[in-house]
């Protein structure tokens, strides 16, 4: 049965998604191969930590969890909203090839000698990472712009076509960089979410803000948009403006993220179905629900991912494929 | 006059093709019918009129403002369209999506007021589509299914509504009964624009008729003088027969054998 939405159910289902997200948060920074516990952590906030413990909860945890919550959200926000847009139920933030442009970025920042400085909070890795993406998006524009508005089918062709090119040029780097430089380029492939202090986290942030802020704003306009781009333009849509933003947005939000964490799959695709199938499809409310969940999800698999082979660390991108496939599988057969 | 169209043109970037100058108005009470062969231009036209598509030359003017200067939003208030085909991403409940109507008179977030929930009642209502509210779109038939999206255009309130083919796909039945609500919403005062190749439906029911050829209106008026045999073999190119409806005095079309083929279909 169809309810209308009004604040109340909104912040009623925004409850549901905070207080699991609200649990992970504050789990996960006691979890990891220096176990601090929660009467610890509790203790360490009130008193004080010790030299180590503090270094390892205000250095290492709480900014990895943070970026962790920021980098799941975000990918499955910027999902959801790519699968309306596009109109097609398997877009992710990945399928118009700006994280392709984003890798390419970093691994020839990787190659590249002497090419390990920071300017302000951003490491030469994500800057490059980040003008790789800013060049896809742009490409990407030029390509699928038309006098009205943009053409959805060349976006995603152009963007799926781009994205090869890109793991083709990745390829290429790979071959001509020296044996040793691979690790590294490996290791910003699988994506992490490995960051020490906060500074990575004020950078993302200046890019995050807007792009996400974008997609959030256009929330009630997703619903119109799925009946089809005539019957929304009906409706009082500014279809055009709408593809406009949401690309420019999904965009930002995602070069920022990738350029961070590297690429990271599966919670773009698995967060915003399984929402939907929870919460109704109704997208101001799908949209900051997949934020929290797609959050609470990768803090989870990363919690996991840095305990299970600790002393050790596994990729998270590993352990959110492993996991988030079979589920996805299951929903699929759940719904057939 | 709500909306008036002024030696409108209108062309496809691919093709050498078309559409005008056509000039028409559409009044309050008006049940309007665009009808004409495949390719004549009809949707087009009404792309045009409803501001989906600009014209290239010529001007659309809505309650005596330019359409080219109205947001999509401030278009919304007065004009709802239909198009030809909707195909939903998602399987949304018949009342959301009659719910989706009322965009344009919501606020940022669009939370529905009391007021907003009784224009959508009334909507489910006046289209006869409230008995099966909580069902999904994909378990509606096809007459339901355009049924319900009447129901959420009408939920616009809208001065001015327009269809592109609305009943293409149904029974005979479900035509009758969609021409008879269009013919209902003009009665209540909307004016309605209707494409359909259905030209008995538009002879019966619509108070005025655009006939259209290639891209160029070939006459307006009442169905009588339209429907017409000389008029429409020449614009059908022939396969058409006039008659008069037994029961109404309106012409109505047969289909009829082009008269080379007469012979040779009685010998089969």
């Amino acid at each position: 049965m169809y309810r209308p939405v009004t604040r109340r159910t909104l912040i009623i289902r925004l409850l549901w998604y905070l207080l699991p997200a609200g649990l992970v948060l504050l789990a996960a920074p006691c979890v990891g191969a220096h176990p601090l516990g929660f009467a610890r952590m509790v203790r360490g906030l009130a008193q004080g930590f010790t030299g180590v413990e503090s270094d390892i909860f205000f250095y290492q945890r709480i900014p990895r969890v943070l970026l962790g919550f920021l980098v799941g959200g975000t990918l499955a926000l910027v999902g959801a909203v790519f699968q309306v847009v596009l109109r097609n139920p398997l877009a992710t933030p990945y399928t118009l090839g700006v994280t392709g442009g984003g890798a390419l970025g970093a691994v020839l920042a990787i190659m590249v000698p002497g090419c390990s400085w920071h300017a302000g909070p951003f490491s030469t890795v994500q800057l490059f990472s980040l003008a790789g993406s800013g060049a896809v998006l742009g490409l990407l524009y030029l390509l699928a712009r038309r006098p009205r508005g943009i053409s959805m089918n060349t976006l995603l062709l152009a963007g799926v076509t781009v994205g090869i090119l890109c793991g083709a040029l990745i390829m290429l780097v790979r071959y001509l960089a020296s044996p040793h430089l691979l690790i590294a380029m490996d290791h910003w492939l699988m994506g992490g979410l490995d960051v020490v202090g906060y500074r990575g986290l004020a950078g993302l942030f200046a890019l995050w803000l807007p792009g996400v802020g974008f997609l959030l704003l256009l929330a009630p306009a997703y619903n119109h948009l799925a009946l089809g781009e005539q019957l929304a333009a009906g409706y009082g849509i500014d279809v055009a403006g709408v593809q406009r933003l949401s690309l420019l947005g999904g965009g930002l939000a995602t070069a920022a993220v990738v350029s961070l964490a590297g690429p990271i799959g599966f919670v773009g695709l698995l967060v915003p179905h399984a929402v939907r199938r929870l919460s109704g499809l109704d997208h101001r409310i799908v949209l900051p629900c997949c934020f929290l969940a797609g959050g609470a999800l990768l803090v989870a698999c990363d919690t996991l991912a840095r305990t299970i082979l600790a002393p050790t660390e596994m990729p998270v991108g590993i352990l959110t494929a492993v996991v988030g496939g079979p589920f996805f599988i299951y929903l699929l057969c759940r719904q057939s | 006059m709500l909306l008036q169209l002024d030696q409108v043109t209108g062309s496809y970037a691919s093709t050498s093709w078309r559409l005008g100058p056509v000039s028409f108005e559409l009044g309050a009470g008006e049940l309007l019918g665009i009808i004409g062969p495949n390719g004549a231009g009809k949707s087009t036209l009404l792309q045009i009129a409803a501001g989906i598509r600009r014209p290239d030359t010529g001007q659309v003017r809505l309650l005596d403002q330019p359409l080219s200067r109205l947001s999509r939003r401030a278009i919304a208030r007065h004009l709802g369209y239909l198009p030809q085909q909707v195909a939903s991403l998602f399987d949304y409940r018949v009342e959301q999506v009659v719910a989706l109507g009322r965009y344009v008179h919501l606020r940022a977030l669009g939370f529905m007021q009391p007021r907003d929930q009784k224009v959508v009642e009334s909507c489910l209502a006046r289209t006869e589509t409230a008995a099966y509210r909580n069902r999904l779109l994909s378990e509606l038939s096809g007459g339901e299914r355009q049924r319900v999206l009447l129901a959420s255009v009408l939920a616009q309130e809208p001065q001015i509504l327009m269809l592109d083919e609305p009943t293409t796909g149904l029974d005979l039945h479900h035509q009758v009964r969609f021409f008879d609500l269009l013919a209902e919403q003009a009665r209540r005062g909307l004016a309605v624009a209707v494409v359909t190749h259905d030209l008995n439906l538009a002879g019966l029911f619509c108070t005025r008729l655009l006939l259209l050829q290639d891209g160029l209106v070939v006459g307006q008026g009442q169905s009588h003088d339209l429907l017409e045999q000389d008029l429409l073999d020449r614009v059908y190119r022939g396969g058409v027969c006039v008659i008069r409806h037994p029961r109404f005095d309106r012409p109505q079309v047969l289909p009829c054998r082009p008269a080379a083929s007469d012979g040779k279909q009685d010998e089969l």
